[in-house]
């Protein structure tokens, strides 16, 4: 493990220098600085503009409702009052869902894709999964609505109720249409983003090290969890935050399959609403305030990804820190 | 389109209807238009394409009756005849009158006539505030462009071949109680009391009835709603209202979005919302002992559900169909819409109709356009030119016309009801009130 800090800071510093180098250099070509400096001001000023512009529209709604606004239990659309309590815990409860699927699976899948699968197959098994991604969202939806509906009604709830009685989580009405459909629908989503950034950094883990913890008589299990995986963790905690990401703000195929109710769920069977497929739903016929409130909705939402993100640089700078 | 033959027949009677209706007409109604679809070469029609959106109802109808138009057109106008519209965007009936006040649509289209004003609240007074001439209601004309009824779609899979035969009845008191979390089982003694027929009969040796059990199933009744803002939604909060009174007093702007209604604000905790008419089908498809309201024209599509009969104010329990929606829109025919001294039609409902043969849950939806489009500059992406008025004139005059060729014909193919005689009179009457520069338009 020694070896490899040294290398890696060495690295780095060498990095640093060059861009340092590169940035003092370059006199002869200004027009060139000055053509990077200006596209990359004008990715900054979009964003302080979009953020702005929501926040203008919201404006009306925060300064009338206030904190109610976050903290209501009710959501009314057209007449308010506009508590967003309810899409905030359904957010994070679906997003939460589907992570609890996806990254076990993900993770897995990224191993055996790399170790186990035979090497004719892995190019095809990668390519079965990114095909996963480029499916279109609605079409995720359709097949919720059609094929897992009458599984859930038919075999996953009446069997997850048969465990737990009317007990906390499962229980209440077996409707299909519920957040933990909205999850399960997600966490399919999410699976290709989980899967191929969790390969690629688990790819690069050096094969000294996994030879290493073989030549020390580990299985095969113990090499995946002590060796491959921790020296992996900060990719894969970054593929984990662009699948929670991409759970967050999901909207059509929620909105589809999570039932459009905005309430506190009582269970996981409970129906919901997101914050995004709220607004997805509503914005439509959105007139004066309930236009201002979608907006704040937007807010949050934006601030609950930022959040995300800003949480796993943070994790990823320790996991590095601690390595 | 396939249709039974008690459609068939339906639509035989609602056309006999229509004409023992026709003496009937609204007051002040002069012109009498007549889809008059011929263009000449200087009227420019050939390139035109005003853009035309809002209700989501009325997407079947707008869909099939624009290209039928530009055909008929080009059989009696040829080359001149236009040939460049665009489909209509079913972007929802607030959609369409937030379209035509900014002048994005030519043609908004809502379920709602802008300007309704309920318990005293205008509907629409987040989009007509200020004083300009696009916010002044008395600058638009109102078109009624299509009829058509709400149904009540269930899912009880266990009976549902018995159902086809003997379909559940069910009246405004449990449709609330339904929608208000008050009634959650189908057996609830409220329904079982409107439907004597679903019962199991036990008999004694004798073969005589000793006694009858509810057969209705101990299943949760799953209210499904319009998740989005919506027309059918109003139409159908528009009945519980007017039958309901007291229970169902709404404020501005739950008529659209209904769940601010049921129970206190709340809806059912088990209740499900779906997006559009095709998503409140699809939910109520997938989820037994669901209910939920869909235009007429979603029920004849997804025919493996059947609709509830509805008690109506006569007593009668009457399945939702073109006979009976036309009959509930004849009934008010001696009551038309009123316009006020600028034209403007608002606040027409016509749910809970006292005929026998009435379906009570219906409404018309309308075509909303700027009377005068001299100095708008653009309208709906063209040209505010009287050519281009002249257009979207003919195109909603055509729309009203019954007749082999009319708009009418193409809205019954699409499920939907013709307009009654007097409501057809009133359409023409509104388009004859469009004036290019305070000059009328001259159509005819």
């Amino acid at each position: 493990m020694n070896t490899l800090e040294t290398e890696e800071t060495e690295a780095s510093e060498t990095k640093s220098e060059v861009a340092e180098r590169i940035r003092l250099s370059a006199t002869s070509d200004r027009p060139y600085r000055w053509l990077l400096r200006g596209t990359a001001l004008f990715f900054g000023a979009v964003i302080v503009v979009f953020v702005w512009s929501v926040l203008h529209t919201a404006w009306p709604a925060i300064r009338q409702f206030g904190f109610h606004l976050v903290t209501g239990k009710t959501w009314v659309p057209g007449t308010g009052p506009y508590g967003a309590l309810p899409l905030l815990i359904d957010t994070v409860l679906t997003t939460l869902i589907a992570l609890l699927i996806a990254v076990p699976v993900g993770l897995s899948s990224a191993l055996a894709l790399l170790y186990l699968v035979p090497r004719k197959l892995r190019g095809f098994g990668a390519a079965l999964v990114e095909l996963l991604a480029a499916v279109p969202s609605v079409v995720y939806g359709l097949w919720g609505i059609w094929y897992l509906i009458p599984w859930m009604t038919k075999t996953l709830q009446p069997f997850l109720a048969s465990i737990t009685g009317s007990h906390w989580p499962f229980g209440g009405p077996q409707e299909g249409f519920s957040v933990l459909l909205a999850g399960i629908v997600l966490s399919i989503m999410i699976l290709p983003t989980i899967v191929a950034i969790s390969r690629d950094v688990i790819s690069v883990v050096p094969a000294d090290l996994v030879e290493g913890g073989l030549s020390l008589g580990a299985t095969r299990s113990q090499v995946f969890t002590r060796v491959v995986l921790p020296s992996a963790r900060t990719g894969i905690l970054g593929a984990i935050a662009l699948g929670a990401g991409r759970a967050l703000g999901e909207t059509i195929a929620v909105a589809m399959v999570i039932g459009s109710n905005a309430q506190i769920p009582h269970s996981l069977f409970s129906t919901g609403a997101t914050l995004a497929s709220t607004i997805a739903t509503e914005f439509g016929e959105a007139t004066g305030s309930t236009g201002s409130a979608l907006a704040a909705l937007a807010l949050m939402l934006m601030i609950i990804t930022a959040a995300v993100n800003a949480g796993a640089r943070m994790l990823t700078k320790k996991a590095k820190a601690g390595l | 389109m396939k249709m039974n033959l008690r459609g068939k027949l339906g639509v035989a009677l609602a056309t006999l209807g229509l004409l023992s209706t026709f003496a009937v007409s609204p007051a002040g109604a002069s012109a009498t238009l007549t889809g008059d679809l011929t263009f000449a070469s200087a009227d420019g029609a050939a390139s035109l394409n005003p853009a035309m959106g809002g209700s989501s109802f009325d997407e079947p109808f707008f869909n099939s009756a624009i290209p039928v138009f530009m055909s008929e057109a080009a059989k009696v106008s040829g080359s001149n005849a236009p040939s460049a519209i665009s489909l209509y965007s079913p972007t929802g009936s607030t959609a369409g009158k937030k379209g035509v006040v900014a002048g994005t649509y030519a043609v908004g289209a809502s379920d709602v006539p802008m300007g309704t004003v309920v318990n005293g609240t205008n509907l629409d007074s987040s989009i007509l505030t200020g004083t300009s001439p696009a916010t002044t209601l008395t600058n638009y004309v109102q078109v009624p462009v299509v009829l058509g009824g709400v149904g009540m779609m269930y899912n009880l899979p266990s009976l549902n071949a018995r159902f086809k035969k003997d379909p559940v009845v069910l009246n405004s008191t449990v449709l609330a109680g339904i929608y208000d979390g008050a009634i959650t089982k189908w057996n609830d003694p409220a329904i079982c009391h409107l439907n004597p027929k679903i019962v199991k009969l036990t008999k004694n040796k004798k073969g005589r009835i000793i006694r009858r059990t509810c057969e209705m199933p101990n299943l949760s009744v799953v209210p499904v709603y319009r998740a989005d803002g919506s027309g059918t939604s109003f139409i159908f909060m528009n009945y519980l209202n007017a039958t309901q009174g007291a229970n169902f007093k709404t404020s501005a702007g739950a008529e659209v979005y209904p769940s601010t209604t049921f129970n206190s604000g709340e809806v059912p905790s088990d209740g499900l919302g779906g997006q559009k008419n095709a998503g409140v089908a699809a939910d109520v498809e997938q989820t037994a002992g669901a209910i939920g309201y869909v235009e007429y024209s979603y029920i004849l599509l997804q025919h493996t559900l059947p609709a509830a009969l509805i008690v109506n104010a006569a007593g009668k329990d009457v399945p939702v169909n073109p006979t009976t929606v036309a009959a509930d829109a004849n009934s008010f025919s001696a009551t038309p819409p009123a316009e006020t001294s600028g034209g403007v039609v608002s606040n027409y409902s016509i749910v809970n109709g006292t005929g026998a043969g009435d379906y009570p849950i219906a409404g018309y939806s309308w075509a909303i356009v700027r009377e005068d489009w001299n100095g708008l500059g653009t309208v709906g992406g063209v040209t505010a030119s009287l050519n281009s008025e002249k257009l979207v004139a003919k195109f909603l005059d055509w729309c009203s016309q019954p007749g082999a060729q009319g708009g009418q014909t193409v809205a019954q193919q699409q499920g939907y009801v013709p307009l009654p005689a007097y409501v057809s009179a009133l359409a023409e009457h509104q388009i004859s009130l469009m004036t290019y520069n305070g000059v009328s338009l001259g159509l005819s």
